[in-house]
């Protein structure tokens, strides 16, 4: 008889090995510096496996820019940070034409957003003029200017944080763009054990050197590689009916006045499949579709006017979404 | 009460007045305006009737659209079936009971195996489940009848269902339709019913979730762990 270990039953179709090692790697390096926050840090991973967009959002102070910095610092890749004030322009961000005496001619000046990872810092207090410089470069990956379109080299991902809509000076972001991010990643304090431990490390001094010790773990050609190798993961028919059926509640809901898109079921489908990827696994389960479902949706939805006077999160509502839908099996 | 007595009376008088009134003036008519009896003229009537144009029951549809036959043959099944006159009782029952299982078959588009016993359930492939009881099912035919018919992975996946149901039933799990396996693996606490679940948990996502293919030696391997699980269950009193 056969020994009954997974294992040794099923042989993988492909192999995961390094691209979990990486992963793994790339946690190791970033708990050097940050204390817990253990989900957010899983789910910058697969956004930037799935070479998804990252909003994340959290009051000030809990590791918002730091985690997305730290990140850009294990990655071997161009890195740039925008920081968004009410006064910034859609130039400032995209670049712009300038004209060579030399030559006699418009030359276009690349802005900082023509980079491999750019982590856009508080990005609702910017307003929606600005914000709107961000649509055709996050979705299709180039910019337009005066008739020529240019291309981001790849891997181009952007992690922007906010502060929640209710804060002084900041502007609520178009759902076009909201559309546009893969999750909406929500911080929260940490617990008491691990504040503590944040203090230690502080009190130590031990915080800076920390963080000029968080070294590249990964090249950008290392990560486009993996990023191809995510759609390698099977997906089962019954499971792109599941997330299709998730998506549809969405819609069809009273308390929510605006649903997801098809878009969100394509985000669902790639995160969940870069998340089987990360377990090790070639092929997507109902848990790894549950679990990223919250952190795609909640942005992507508008409660109705009653649900919000109410105070509903929308992550409440999604979690009881989801609670309605019957798991394939 | 001599007022209302008195009104009587003289309301009585005034009806024998008016009809004696009305036979008289019946009696003053002439005898030529009163009203003979008519007479039908047989001779006429036969001629009538030998008229096909004139024979509404017997119409033959022979000379009529193709339309206006079939209306007619469905018109005259319908009497015969229905009227008092026409078929026996018994074949009347029988037509009806065929007619309306015809419509439930038609109705539930084949998945009619809550009308029926458990039975038609082997006969099924892939049955859709219970919301809140899986105990409903006979999990345990399904999957002999699947690996009997070589469609392991079907079969791997009622073995799975029934240990589901089977943790349900000893209260270790909470069966609920939107819960994951790795929700029911939280929710089992004693470690060696956690850890053989788990095993099978595996197995089954690869099988069924992966769409791995499964060979006659691998299948026994995985039933035999199932086998250990389910007798494992069955031997415990309830949820510890």
């Amino acid at each position: 008889m056969i020994q009954m270990q997974e294992n040794k039953l099923f042989e993988t179709r492909t192999d995961f090995t390094t691209l979990c090692e990486a992963v793994a790697k790339i946690k190791k390096e970033l708990a050097k510096v940050i204390v817990g926050q253990e989900a957010m840090i899983d789910l910058l991973l697969i956004a930037i496996l799935t070479n998804g967009h990252s909003l994340i959002e959290g009051v000030p102070g809990v590791a918002k820019t730091l985690a997305a910095k730290l990140l850009a610092k294990s990655i071997d890749a161009g890195f740039s940070r925008i920081q968004f004030t009410p006064d910034l322009m859609p130039s400032d961000v995209i670049g712009t034409s300038v004209y060579n005496m030399g030559k006699g001619e418009f030359q276009f000046k690349p802005g900082p957003i023509f980079s491999n990872l750019v982590l856009i810092d508080e990005i609702n207090r910017a307003p929606a003029k600005t914000q709107s410089a961000l649509f055709e470069v996050m979705e299709e990956r180039q910019v337009s200017l005066d008739g020529t379109s240019y291309p981001m080299q790849p891997p181009f991902l952007v992690v922007a944080t906010q502060n929640p809509i209710e804060h002084e000076g900041t502007y609520r972001l178009p759902e076009a763009q909201l559309d546009r991010f893969l999750f909406k990643i929500t911080v929260n304090y940490p617990s008491v054990d691990e504040e503590e431990q944040i203090l230690n490390v502080h009190d130590a001094g031990k915080h800076r050197v920390q963080t000029d010790a968080v070294s590249q773990v990964l090249t950008a050609s290392e990560l486009v590689a993996f990023q191809k190798q995510i759609f390698e993961v099977t997906i089962d028919a019954s499971l792109k009916k599941y997330i299709a059926r998730i998506v549809s509640t969405t819609r069809n809901h009273r308390d929510i006045y605006l649903g997801a898109s098809p878009r969100a079921s394509i985000h669902i489908m790639n995160a969940a499949k870069a998340r089987a990827a990360v377990s090790g696994r070639d092929f997507v389960t109902p848990s790894d579709i549950k679990e990223i479902t919250s952190p795609v949706l909640c942005h992507r939805i508008i409660l109705s006017p009653e649900k919000e006077m109410e105070g509903i999160r929308a992550e409440e509502l999604i979690n009881l979404l989801v609670q309605s839908v019957e798991v394939p099996r | 009460m001599p007022d209302n007595k008195r009104h009587i009376t003289r309301f009585v008088l005034l009806c024998i007045l008016l009809l004696g009134i009305g036979q008289f003036c019946f009696a003053l008519v002439p005898e030529s305006r009163q009203t003979k009896a008519g007479h039908f003229n047989e001779e006429k009537l036969a001629k009538f009737r030998s008229n096909r144009d004139f024979s509404y029951e017997n119409n033959s549809p022979m000379n009529d659209s193709i339309r206006e036959r079939i209306r007619y043959y469905i018109h005259e099944f319908l009497k015969f079936i229905f009227s008092d006159k026409g078929a026996a009782p018994y074949i009347r029952y029988t037509v009806l009971a065929a007619i309306i299982v015809a419509a439930i078959v038609y109705l539930t588009g084949g998945k009619y195996q809550w009308f029926l016993a458990k039975e038609s359930n082997v006969k099924a492939g892939i049955v859709a489940l219970p919301q809140d009881d899986i105990t409903q099912i006979d999990l345990e035919s399904l999957a002999n009848r699947a690996s009997q018919n070589k469609d392991y992975r079907l079969s791997i996946r009622y073995h799975y269902l029934h240990l589901l149901s089977l943790l349900n039933e000893h209260q270790y799990i909470d069966w609920h339709k939107d819960k994951t396996n790795t929700d029911y693996l939280h929710e089992i606490k004693p470690p060696d019913i956690k850890a053989q679940f788990k095993q099978n948990t595996v197995v089954f996502d690869y099988v069924w979730y992966g769409q791995f293919q499964v060979n006659d030696q691998q299948f026994y391997a995985i039933r035999e762990s199932f086998r250990k699980l389910t007798e494992s269950l069955q031997n415990r009193t309830g949820k510890e």
